[in-house]
């Protein structure tokens, strides 16, 4: 109920354009119930010769089709766009909203399940209020307003009309909300094949390097041959119910035919009188089985708001001081005992502290899954440390807006993900007004200008859906100069040039140096020339920093850190072996 | 700058129906008639029944003007004649009851089976076409055909049954409205046909708002998707302000583009509203002159009744803008994909590839994604069984694309590729995947288990084998400390396990297979060091006498391997031992002794 009330709300704000949408539709109605009596006068008057009415009735049921056909057109039009305005504004709120929560939440969502929320369930909400809702008043008034009429016209045909449709109509609409439910699960299922089969295509590479295509085939097939048997058990279902329907109505006709002639022929009513009847209980027919199509629409669109709201009603734990100021960072960063974990029971981060001024570099080694990256993702609040604190410039990150938080604080991530766009427009995702010097100082200093020059669209190139068309490295310096585009005070590298060759990384690092002169630095790599250079090597192990401080001092602990130095550079020795042969 | 994501909708993309683009109606009629008949028995079954169904449609209100006709005919207290005659509208409707049944029941599985085989063998042809076709389209997109459309085919088909039984009656009440008596009938028909023209030109004037309003929505959906999927680089960049300006921006055109096709799409109603009651009314007059046939009550009722059935189609047809040029619309669009041709394609005659000894031999390989824009060149290599070879060069120069050849995920533009003296071209690609396995440069996981990610197709691998193999790798440890072991659920993508875990799963994946032939495209870059030494030790006791290539930047790793081969812009430009190519002093001697010794050395 709750759903329904909000979902209303939505519709309301919008309350003038309703209340007429409203009106027109009742008003609507009218014509179309005047009809029926017409043919009954005019029966009337073709019994008893009374022909000179008959043009009188004749113009009226042309007055009656003119008022039909207009406000049956304008009631269609504005229940639509009562629909359309709701959908208008839920899906800005939608999409409003996904942008500011916090990467815990799209952690646990799929792709494919948020996009059909924002676009079919919204779209069932549309159709709710327009052709539910909207619609719903129209055929109410369509039930009753015959009703009205007929039992003015003979009380005995009309309560025997009135409560055979409303005995039918509870019939048919019992089953709907068991057809609802049937259909409901249909719906379940059709999603899940759905999602398998986005995920195979979005991993066809995988599936095809696996030889997997004919196991996903089969898989396929075995979902969708489910769905198409539940389909055909609820489809079933429903025609049956509605073959029922219709030759229960004809039963109600054929009684209301039977008692109605018995009347006539005590005269008690006349043939037109009767012959209205006829034609109203197909109109009630029609009105029963528009009802019940609503109330299929109202429990889909039931389902559907809960969904969306769940979303909307999701509590950001981002939350941004009241007094949120805010930051201009010069680079002083600060972690200060700070713990972590993404789920309860796994920690992720224990008691990490290290500081670092304006303009030093930081380096972070580590094993996989030691947890390098999440330090990196604490800093521009992406979560948020769950036991002490993380300052800039000695403010804590949740005490300034999340904005200049982000522009202080650039990070090119570990997965990197390029849109489906231009290389140019991939670059100055970032920043609105970049001018082409700027997009290109940026390839430069990413050493991508050159490879973006030998194509034959330069920067206009297109690249396929998350970079398809890239080479590996290449995705990565695209995400390197979209980062540094934004000329961030402090900027983090998380492993980002584990796909570049060491000549080119060098090539980068150099660029860096200028671009970056004086910011502050992370670094995440596996590669140790990378790193040595760095003010602060921390070396974490499962969430711990176990040894931190720069690579003279690392080498002397004789700990992990001069463990991975020997294995990787002990080859060095070898090779001045054949420098001083040369 | 537009968002990215409203662009792409509008981009290189192969599947983006060209607008103007005419649908090949009877192609694709006759393509969707051909899957009826597996079913022609039932088929013809229901078609029978909905014949019979529409005559009875069209009896109901003449046994209603018998009846009535009847009542006002028998004066007096004689009421049988008349419970007679209502005994028969009954009987009509059991009758129409009964084969409405047979009908609907034999088209709702008819329609549901063909269904289910468009979507199988669509998904049939999105396996077997080429990784080309992935580069160039959005997944998103090639989802709608399957999804959507297959969709709107299914609808439609119900509908197109309904209408085709909505067709048989309006021609069966133009037949009884016909005898009955000529002259009504001739001006209710004459009505009708003046809604002809009218449809004729509504739909000239209502297709582009109607088409415009589709369009419009899908640049909604690619702006959520740009929004859903990429949120974290939005995010990052700090973007959420001119998304969302983008996004209402979007949205609000297709706001304004739906309710202006509202406007057009409803705009046959108020004709159909008119024509039927000037219709009536013109009837009622023409009784009340008292011209043509006798004038009868029951007539009138009978004809109020017709004209109601008569405009209905017509009425739907206001409401859901032709609904078979939508479905034809949809199924052209499936005919669209499966009549790409995939680039790389097996010969029909073509064998199973049979257990190889591994050697591989590129010959005058050439090879080009975009015609003109060459990516290898030239390239001769050998490789003997059991070797281990390694591919080295910087980034972009065509490590990834050379190893792909062998995959054959794509087709070399000329020359050839041998395995053990087979074209790959020659062999089924079944047969070559089972003994090639790769573990890529993008790692990609599945939302299922870690055990399920691991196993996947290969549903003969044990439990003991699968573990095994991520011992092998170095990542049983993690796993083990997950919350439900090799039992945990993985999000989209592996988004729950760090980089370098959701890397060594994929390797654990091509371990477990033990295929004949295993290529490493960097499948260590982002592990650790000593991880990487566990996994090299690993690898030699289990690939003795295995074919191998391994890719890597870091080229420690890279060093004991039997053969170097060095690429650069496409060209292999030196191939030998680490020794040889050390003393050569060409490109690998300045990349290795830059690797070794840092980054700033200059290559000596
Ligand atoms: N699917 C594709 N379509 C078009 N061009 C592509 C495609 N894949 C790669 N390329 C281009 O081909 C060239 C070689 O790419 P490849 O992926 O083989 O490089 P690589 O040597 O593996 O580089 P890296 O070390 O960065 O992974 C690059 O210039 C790249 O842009
Ligand atoms: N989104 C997530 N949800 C739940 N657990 C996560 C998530 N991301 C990472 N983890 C877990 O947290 C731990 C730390 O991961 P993190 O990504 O920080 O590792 P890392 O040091 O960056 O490793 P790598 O070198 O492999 O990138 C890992 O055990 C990982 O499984
Ligand atoms: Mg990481
Ligand atoms: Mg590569």
């Amino acid at each position: 109920m709750p759903t329904l009330i909000r979902l209303v709300k939505y519709a309301l704000t919008q309350r003038a354009l309703v209340i007429v949408t409203a009106v027109v539709m009742v008003a609507s109605i009218v014509p179309r119930v005047a009809l029926p009596r017409l043919v009954g006068d005019a029966v009337d008057a073709l019994l008893t010769q009374g022909r000179d009415s008959l043009v009188l009735i004749a113009g009226l049921m042309v007055a009656a089709g003119v008022a039909r056909a207009v406000l049956g057109y304008l009631g269609l039009y504005l229940a639509e766009r009562v629909g359309r305005v709701t959908e208008y504004r839920l899906r800005n709120d939608f999409v409003d909203k996904l942008q500011w929560l916090n990467f815990g939440f799209f952690d646990r969502q799929k792709t494919g399940d948020l996009m059909s929320r924002a676009t079919v369930d919204i779209d069932a909400v549309d159709s709710f209020i327009s052709t539910g809702v909207m619609h719903g008043i129209a055929y109410l008034m369509l039930f009753f307003l015959p009703v009205v009429v007929m039992l003015s016209l003979n009380w005995q045909l009309g309560l025997i009309a009135f409560v055979g449709s409303l005995m039918i109509s509870g019939y048919g609409v019992s089953l709907a909300v068991r057809l609802f439910r049937i259909y409901t699960h249909v719906f379940q299922e059709t999603g899940r094949m759905n999602t398998a089969l986005q995920e195979s295509l979005t991993g066809i590479r995988t599936v095809k390097v696996l030889g997997a295509q004919d196991y996903e085939q089969r898989r396929y097939r075995e979902r969708a041959s489910a769905v198409a048997a539940s389909f055909i058990r609820a489809d079933r279902l429903a025609v049956t119910r509605d073959a029922t329907l219709n030759f229960l109505y004809a039963a109600l006709m054929a009684t209301i035919l039977l008692v109605g002639g018995w009347q006539v022929q005590r005269g008690v009513i006349t043939a037109g009188t009767l012959a209205t009847f006829v034609l109203f209980l197909v109109m009630l027919g029609g009105s029963i089985r528009g009802l019940e199509w609503r109330v299929r629409l109202f429990s889909t669109a039931m389902a559907a708001g809960k969904r969306i709201f769940e979303v909307l009603d999701t509590r950001n734990p981002l939350v941004v001081a009241e007094n949120a100021r805010e930051l201009s960072a010069t680079g002083h960063v600060e972690f200060d005992s700070v713990s972590f974990a993404y789920t309860d029971d796994v920690p992720a981060l224990h008691d990490v502290s290290f500081g670092l001024r304006p303009g030093q570099s930081a380096a972070i080694v580590g094993g996989s899954g030691s947890g390098k990256s999440t330090i990196a993702h604490l800093l521009p609040r992406f979560y948020d440390a769950s036991a002490g604190r993380i300052t800039i410039d000695g403010v804590d990150v949740r005490d300034v807006t999340l904005e200049s938080l982000r522009r202080s604080v650039g990070i090119v991530m570990q997965d990197v993900f390029v849109f489906s766009a231009t290389i140019r427009d991939n670059i100055a995702y970032g920043v609105d007004d970049a001018s082409m010097e700027d997009v290109i100082r940026a390839a430069r200093a990413a050493q991508l200008h050159d490879f973006i020059e030998s194509l034959p669209d330069g920067y206009d190139t297109w690249v396929g859906e998350r970079g398809a068309t890239l080479s590996g490295g290449q995705r990565q310096r695209l995400a390197i100069a979209r980062t540094l585009l934004l000329s961030p005070p402090i900027l983090i590298l998380d492993d980002s040039t584990s796909s570049v060759d060491v000549a080119t990384e060098a090539l980068i690092q150099q660029a860096m140096v200028q671009v970056l002169r004086g910011r502050t630095s992370f670094v995440i790599a596996h590669r140790l020339s990378t790193v040595r250079r760095a003010d602060l090597i921390l070396v974490l192990d499962q969430g711990r920093i176990v040894e931190q401080g720069a690579h003279d001092d690392l080498m002397r602990l004789d700990g992990y850190y001069r463990r991975i130095h020997d294995l990787q550079l002990r080859p060095a020795d070898e090779l001045r072996g054949f420098s001083a042969d040369a | 700058m537009a968002t990215p994501a409203a662009q792409a909708t509008r981009g290189r993309t192969q599947l983006d129906l060209d607008h103007d683009r005419q649908t090949r109606y009877w192609r694709t009629l006759l393509w969707l008639f051909r899957h009826f008949r597996p079913y022609r028995g039932r088929l013809a079954v229901a078609v029978v029944a909905m014949l019979a169904y529409s005559g009875a449609v069209v009896a109901l209100p003449w046994t209603v003007k018998l009846a009535i006709d009847q009542l006002l005919a028998t004066p007096g207290d004689d009421l049988l004649g008349f419970a007679a005659s209502v005994g028969i509208f009954g009987l009509v409707a059991a009758a129409r009851f009964v084969t409405g049944l047979v009908h609907s029941r034999n088209m709702v599985k008819i329609s549901e089976w063909v269904v289910l085989d468009i979507r199988t063998q669509l998904v049939a042809q999105l396996q077997r076409l080429s990784m080309s076709f992935y580069d160039r389209n959005q997944v998103g997109q090639i989802m709608s055909r399957v999804q959507n459309d297959v969709e709107e085919l299914a609808d439609s088909l119900w509908i197109l049954t309904l209408s085709l039984a909505s067709f048989v009656s309006v021609i069966g009440i133009a037949a009884a409205m016909l005898a009955m008596d000529a002259l009504l009938a001739a001006i209710t028909l004459a009505f009708v046909a003046l809604l002809i023209p009218s449809l004729a030109f509504w739909r000239r004037i209502a297709h582009r708002p109607i088409r415009r309003a589709r369009e419009t929505i899908a640049d909604v959906t690619s702006s959520v998707q740009e929004n859903v999927a990429g949120i974290r680089v939005v995010q990052s960049l700090n973007r959420q302000q001119q998304n969302i300006r983008a996004f209402h921006d979007v949205n609000q055109i297709n706001l304004r583009a739906a309710l202006r096709s509202a406007r057009y799409r409803y705009g046959l109603w108020p004709s159909v509203e008119l024509l039927a009651a000037l219709a009536l009314a013109f009837i009622i007059l023409v009784m009340g002159q008292g011209i043509g046939a006798s004038l009868s009550v029951g007539l009138l009722i009978a004809f109020a009744l017709y004209i109601e059935r008569l405009f209905e189609p017509i009425r739907e047809l206001t409401g859901e803008f032709g609904q078979l040029t939508r479905s034809l619309v949809a199924a052209d669009r499936a005919v669209e994909l499966l009549e790409i041709e995939p680039e790389v394609r097996t010969a029909p005659d073509a064998a199973a590839l049979p257990p190889v000894s591994g050697s591989v031999r590129y010959e005058h390989v050439h090879f080009a994604y975009e015609p003109g824009q060459p990516v290898l060149n030239d390239i001769n290599v050998a490789v003997e069984p059991g070797e281990t070879v390694a591919v080295v060069g910087p980034t972009g120069s065509g490590k990834t694309t050379f190893v792909s050849l062998l995959l054959r995920l794509y087709d070399v533009t000329s020359g050839r590729v041998t395995v053990d003296g087979h074209d790959l071209r020659d062999v089924t690609l079944d047969s070559l995947t089972h003994q090639i396995v790769i573990v890529p440069q993008e790692p990609f996981l599945f939302s299922a288990t870690v055990r399920e990610n691991i196993r996947h197709n290969r549903t003969d691998l044990t439990d003991r084998a699968i573990i095994d193999a991520a011992q092998a790798v170095g990542a049983h440890a993690f796993i083990t400390r997950l919350p439900d072991g090799y039992d945990t659920v993985l999000e989209e993508r592996g988004g729950n396990l760090s980089v370098g875990q959701r890397q060594l799963i994929n390797f654990a994946r091509a371990v477990a297979r033990d295929p004949r032939i295993l290529i490493l495209d960097e499948a260590t870059a982002n592990v650790d060091t000593e991880t990487e030494l566990h996994i090299q030790q690993a690898l030699h006791r289990l690939l003795r006498g295995r074919t191998s290539f391994v890719i890597a930047h870091r080229l420690s790793t890279v060093r004991s391997a039997d053969r170097i081969l060095v690429l650069d812009e496409g060209r292999l430009v030196e191939q030998g031992t680490h020794e040889e190519l050390l003393a050569q002093r060409g490109l690998y001697h300045s990349l290795y002794t830059r690797s070794i010794l840092g980054p700033e050395t200059e290559g000596s």
